[in-house]
């Protein structure tokens, strides 16, 4: 098992080097320049040149990817905004808490509340409940995000106006902004946990504990639910990818000062560096977790534990 | 490849009366009532929206007129005006060929890079296999719309960037199906059988194994082609995606966003517009899915 870990963290190395390598060859091919960002279309060419050597941007592309990911693992520096000549360092720090707070409440209530409504809806398949939880899965599934958090955040802020319309300042701010988050993403989570605890309900062991006169709350909370689980708990990983890049229009919607609507601000105005350290940090994160999950993965099921003794 | 499948399925049925095996799934398909309901639904709206261009000018679509902003629904404006006295009919029809066409467009790039990724990588397996696989995994650890968003910042904002850029950040999934896909196929008698006669490798995949391999992919396609519209909406509204005045229905709801709070059908009506195609896509998906792999439905 410590070896199988070992093994797998010493893995999630080489990926993340590839993948700061991709992102950074990706973006150094956009043709953005920070000389006519700063100076304006009327720039010489010597300034333009001098501009280009102040930010190294004249060297070849291994030697910046190599001194930027130097700079990023030995400073933390993340190199300088573009457009405002700032740190993105302190940007981003300052920027992070608001994102992992949201995050982290938006993957809560779609886990919890995906698993809930899934087995629910898979105990009781093709009961009333069943469908109407599989057409709301529908309806969410189908419903632009962004518009879904347009009509709550006119209805519950601005006429009913039971919470802040925008901003992060306390954790109020952040009730609808985390459910709008989860939304998007709980009706997959609800789908799948259904399908899945279908096939296991289907299962010849759970009609073995049915006819050992298992009450039904013991066949499905003892026998059915653990292994039901085990693709749900695989897609935790996907979940959190998902719910990071969704946190970009809540975050814009909502006005959260957090990573993504750095990203989103950054996009438009060609800004490589403030795109690069959130993407980064982003698909680091995915890495983290998913890595997380498959070690998760080999503690709960002893199939997997046997593997790797 | 419909008639080959016919052959087989006619001489494995026998006796009984033989059908074709598109037959087979359309009968399927037709059971469901969803699934047509959503065939049904995503046809007469492409039918309407690509149509509007014979009546509704572009100029209809794009001037402003301040005189008659934000007025309520009427028998001149069906859905009245925006806060710049544009006609929200004309440029919700409008924007309709924009968001499905670009739907479409971006799900046949995505399905042809993820044809010929997957196919290569599934077909010859080994040092190839691991060497694509590995990098699609690398690119699908950044997720779907940041990676579009950083593949806009390189080819520059723009309707053509924007397919391309979402097309290439949904294309390693579906590669990942056909490959999958083709690994399971790639072991079948007849394409030994073909081996043993001397066909070349294209001809093997192209005529062998991908007709058998088709059913999982257009599944994901389809499937992807909901999310792919909601992507396409979803950057219009952050405003990276087709610009404004193009009338793409992200886009309209991201101009009227700051009034819809005082006139709120000028938000829900490109808003269900959305909604709607998406409903129909993914019905239809899930239709195609149960007639595709019988297996899958209990």
């Amino acid at each position: 098992m410590v070896k199988y870990i070992l093994k797998r963290l010493l893995l999630l190395i080489p990926t993340f080097f590839l993948l700061t390598l991709m992102v950074y060859t990706i973006l150094s091919l956009s043709p953005a320049n920070p000389a006519f960002m700063r100076l304006g279309t009327t720039a010489t060419q010597e300034q333009i040149d001098e501009i280009n050597h102040e930010l190294g941007l004249d060297r070849p592309l291994l030697v910046r990817y190599g001194t930027y990911m130097w700079n990023l693992i030995t400073k933390g520096d993340m190199g300088v905004s573009w457009v405002m000549q700032t740190s993105v360092y302190k940007e981003f720090m300052e920027r992070l808490p608001n994102t992992l707070l949201l995050t982290a409440l938006a993957l809560l209530l779609t886990t919890v509340v995906g698993i809930v409504a899934g087995v629910f809806a898979a105990v009781n398949q093709n009961s009333i409940g069943d469908r109407t939880t599989m057409i709301l899965a529908m309806l969410l599934i189908s419903l632009p995000n962004f518009f879904l958090s347009l009509i709550c955040q006119i209805v519950f802020c601005l006429q009913l106006r039971w919470l802040p319309v925008t901003g992060a300042g306390s954790l109020k701010h952040f009730i609808l902004p985390s459910i709008m988050l989860a939304a998007s993403r709980i009706a997959g989570q609800v789908r799948l946990t259904r399908s899945s605890m279908l096939d296991v309900i289907g299962q010849d062991y759970v009609r073995t504990a049915y006819a050992k006169g298992c009450s039904k709350r013991r066949v499905v909370f003892y026998h059915a639910l653990r292994n039901g689980l085990m693709p749900v708990i695989t897609n935790i990983g996907n979940n959190v990818g998902n719910i990071v890049a969704g946190a970009v229009t809540v975050e814009t919607i909502f006005a959260i000062p957090g990573v993504g609507s750095m990203l989103v601000n950054a996009v438009r105005s060609n800004d490589i560096p403030q795109v690069m350290s959130p993407i980064i940090f982003i698909s680091l994160l995915v890495c983290v977790v998913n890595l997380v999950v498959d070690l998760l993965y080999a503690v709960i099921d002893p199939r997997v534990k046997l593997q790797y003794r | 490849m419909t008639k080959k499948k016919n052959d087989k399925k006619g001489s494995s049925t026998g006796g009984r009366k033989s059908m074709s095996q598109m037959g087979l799934i359309w009968l399927r398909f037709r059971k469901n009532k969803l699934a047509v309901i959503g065939l049904v639904g995503i046809v007469i709206m492409i039918l309407i929206c690509f149509t509007s261009p014979l009546y509704i000018s572009w100029d209809r679509v794009v001037t402003q007129d301040l005189l008659i902003t934000n007025q309520p629904p009427s028998v001149q404006y069906p859905f009245g005006t925006d806060q710049f006295g544009r006609d929200l009919f004309a440029r919700v029809l409008r924007g309709g060929v924009y968001s499905l066409s670009s739907g479409f467009i971006v799900m046949m790039g995505a399905l042809v890079l993820g044809l010929i990724f997957g196919s290569i990588a599934g077909y010859f397996g080994g040092m190839v296999d691991i060497v694509i696989m590995r990098l699609m995994d690398v690119f699908m650890s950044v997720p779907n719309l940041l990676m579009a968003m950083t593949l806009i910042v390189v080819f520059g904002q723009g309707i053509t960037s924007l397919w391309l850029a979402l097309a290439l950040s949904s294309f390693p999934a579906l590669a990942r199906t056909v490959r999958s896909a083709i690994m399971t196929t790639r072991s079948a008698e007849y394409v030994d059988a073909a081996h043993i006669y001397g066909a070349s490798t294209t001809k093997i995949l192209v005529k062998h194994i991908l007709p058998n391999c088709i059913g999982p992919v257009v599944i994901s396609a389809t499937i992807m082609l909901g999310s792919t519209i909601l992507g396409i909406a979803g950057m219009g509204f952050l405003g990276i995606g087709i610009a404004s005045p193009t009338p793409e229905w992200g886009t309209i709801l991201s101009e009227v966003k700051d009034v819809i709070r005082f006139y709120p059908y000028l938000g829900i009506i490109p808003g269900t517009a959305i909604a709607l195609s998406v409903i129909f896509v993914n019905f239809m998906g899930d239709g195609l899915r149960d007639a595709l792999d019988p297996r899958m439905k209990k």
